[in-house]
């Protein structure tokens, strides 16, 4: 039975799910206790699980590495970063240690830890805006490391099923839920489970040109649509809510129907994840693509703070003005 | 004496047998066998050596990329030489070379070392706090150099164990060089274990020359250890090489040193000595057992060198790099 609640209740049922099938699932993080996380992203949760749940000092990188060492020796963890800038300063044990443990030992350990941050800026959204070193959107300073796997949904109902597959995943998962979509309702299937691999959802149907939207994009792509629809152009919209593996096929199959590809997403477009979009369109379906692939991100510009952020933010006029590009 | 006859002897079979693979090794280098930069130990055997001596089986030995010595006693020789060798017939078929080994079955417990220095400290006490969690009686033992402990991943690490009294153990590897800069350049506190006790972790120093002392300061940290209580021992050593082998001594402006140290503070002839004076075994004893060593290990870098190099289709696999392979994407 589906029923609507906020992405933080959502994601806090999804792990209290887990947690109640496997003891050895833990959360740790900073205000984990108190807090449920330093967003309350797992709020609930100690109080259900007392003994899963353990506070960190603000000590990013330690416990990051402390998570991966509890992993090999048989735990779950479920790290909180808080914000998914703060990835930053525990790049080391994301990149250099969990995705490679598997492969140095030739398939004989694993490693699953579930590295869990909010991506993302919040003025545009609605919410406070933090400046550029809490509103970043970092998928793809992670896109590049073979062994991680990338976890990008924006609705509470997707982070809930995702949430579950990425707990129950016995590899490295970076899980960027999106500071935006926290204080948002949306329905929630508490027996869903939607497993990383084809993760990509069409999430609008249409026939004229096809729209890639990641996180907070999606709803942005959505308010675009609906106004294009207005003007006779059908757009199908993609949420690929699983950034690695990328669901290809649902992509292609969409972009040989509609003819037309445009991306949009919050990161800089400049080296951002759309690029890597445009290249699989570009290799897999350029047959099928009657005009230039389009790319909308936010400008190559650090963020700046409060009401300043929404300016350099991709939105609704300047997606549209992308699809009329392709028309 | 502490120790009983059989221990004595048993330590100084691995001490002289980390020494001749040292030097194998040297000589392997120069004739272009080994595929990666290696670390050598030379000079710092007795310090692996005791520190695997004194663990149970039970426990986790974590090596750093100047601990082979350690590695070698719970891991099979010939495949480790293969492994630094490159080949198939190495630990990892090639793949991990000595500082990506690992062994995490039982009886020998090898866990894999960190490359990129510091995250091993917070890592290892992570993996003793879940050994904690699920009542076993087993401490993780990581070593590092003097170099990794001005990363700041190693005060975090030292936080985290004070904090959760997880059973670790740290060895530090004093050596006074980190790659080629002197301890007097890396910090203002030459005692670097006494940064640990400002974090809450009983500490002990001890001379990295003398088997004995360490083997000693080890099982006193073993019993710490098993009790809940983290703490590290510094080893003061001296580098005899260079960072890796083969890399020269143009950095050193006190060549002597070294002539020195291998005059008066070699831990094996320290050792030697000690079992002469003390009547535990005879120089022909040594001599022969060296001999053996030697033999050995010389068909063993033969051997390695002629195995082939594994074919690299059975190497990257999504099943090698991925537990749950199906959500591994393409390769």
């Amino acid at each position: 039975m589906a029923k609507k609640m906020y992405l933080n209740h959502a994601m806090a049922k999804a792990t209290m799910a887990e947690m109640a099938r496997d003891d050895k699932v833990i959360l740790l993080g900073e205000d984990v206790i108190n807090r449920g996380g330093g967003l309350s992203n797992f709020i609930g949760v100690p109080k259900e699980y007392p003994d899963q749940c353990f506070d960190m000092p603000i000590s990013e990188m330690g416990y990051a590495h402390f998570a991966i060492g509890a992993a090999m020796a048989g735990h779950r963890p479920i790290v909180d970063l808080m914000f998914s800038d703060f990835a930053a300063v525990c790049a080391d044990p994301i990149i250099n240690s969990a995705p490679k443990h598997r492969f140095n030992s030739l398939g004989k350990l694993s490693v699953p830890v579930v590295f869990c941050a909010g991506n993302g800026g919040r003025a545009t959204f609605g919410g406070v805006g933090s400046g550029c070193n809490h509103s970043q959107c970092v998928e793809s300073w992670f896109a590049n490391v073979p062994g991680l796997k990338i976890v990008a949904p924006y609705y509470a109902g997707d982070a809930y099923g995702l949430m579950r597959a990425a707990i129950r995943d016995n590899d490295p998962v970076l899980f960027l839920y999106h500071e935006g979509s926290l204080g948002k309702k949306a329905e929630v299937d508490e027996d869903s489970f939607i497993p990383l691999n084809n993760a990509g959802k069409i999430v609008k149907e249409g026939t004229d040109v096809t729209i890639v939207a990641i996180q907070s994009m999606v709803p942005v792509a959505e308010k675009a649509a609906a106004k294009l629809e207005e003007e006779g152009v059908s757009a199908e919209i993609i949420d690929p809510r699983v950034l690695i593996p990328f669901d290809e096929e649902t992509l292609c199959k969409s972009v040989e129907k509609t003819g037309r590809l445009v991306i949009i997403h919050e990161a800089p477009t400049r080296g951002g994840f759309g690029g890597e979009i445009a290249a699989i369109a570009a290799q897999k379906c350029f047959g099928a693509l009657k005009a230039p692939i389009q790319r909308v991100g936010a400008l190559n510009s650090p963020i700046a703070s409060g009401f300043l952020e929404t300016y350099m933010m991709p939105n609704e006029e300047k997606l549209i003005a992308a699809v009329k590009e392709t028309l | 004496m502490k120790y009983s006859k059989e221990e004595l002897l048993k330590m100084y079979y691995h001490l002289a047998r980390g020494r001749v693979f040292t030097l194998k090794m040297h000589e392997a280098v120069i004739a272009g066998h080994v595929r990666s930069s290696f670390h050598t130990p030379y000079g710092q055997e007795a310090i692996a050596v005791a520190v695997a001596c004194s663990a149970d089986k039970n426990d986790w030995l974590v090596p750093n990329h100047r601990d082979q010595c350690a590695s070698i006693m719970r891991v099979d020789l010939y495949k480790f030489i293969a492994e630094l060798f490159g080949k198939e017939d190495g630990l990892h078929k090639g793949v991990a070379f000595d500082f990506h080994c690992s062994d995490l079955t039982e009886g020998v417990r090898l866990a894999p070392p960190l490359a990129v220095l510091g995250g091993v400290v917070p890592n290892y006490v992570g993996f003793a706090w879940s050994l904690k969690q699920q009542k076993k009686n087993e401490v993780a033992i990581a070593f590092t150099g003097d170099g990794a402990c001005s990363e700041g991943a190693i005060y975090e690490g030292w936080n985290l164990a004070a904090l959760y009294k997880v059973p670790f153990i740290q060895i530090i590897e004093n050596n006074g060089w980190a790659m080629t800069v002197p301890l007097d350049r890396q910090t203002a506190n030459p005692d670097i274990a006494k940064k640990a006790e400002a974090c809450g972790l009983p500490i002990q120093i001890v001379d990295g020359n003398n088997i004995l002392e360490v083997r000693e300061a080890m099982d006193k940290a073993l019993e710490m250890a098993r009790n809940n209580q983290p703490n590290v021992i510094e080893v003061k050593t001296l580098r005899w090489e260079a960072h890796f082998f083969g890399q020269g001594d143009d950095y050193r402006d006190d060549k002597e040193e070294v002539k020195e140290s291998m005059e008066k503070d070699d831990c094996l002839k320290n050792y030697e000595k000690y079992l002469l004076d003390n009547g535990v075994c005879t120089q022909e004893y040594m001599d022969e057992l060296k001999e053996q060593l030697s033999d050995e290990i010389d068909a063993m870098v033969q051997k390695a060198a002629e195995a082939p190099i594994a074919d690299p289709k059975t190497i990257y696999t999504k099943e090698n790099i991925y537990a749950t392979a199906e959500t591994g994407g393409d390769l």
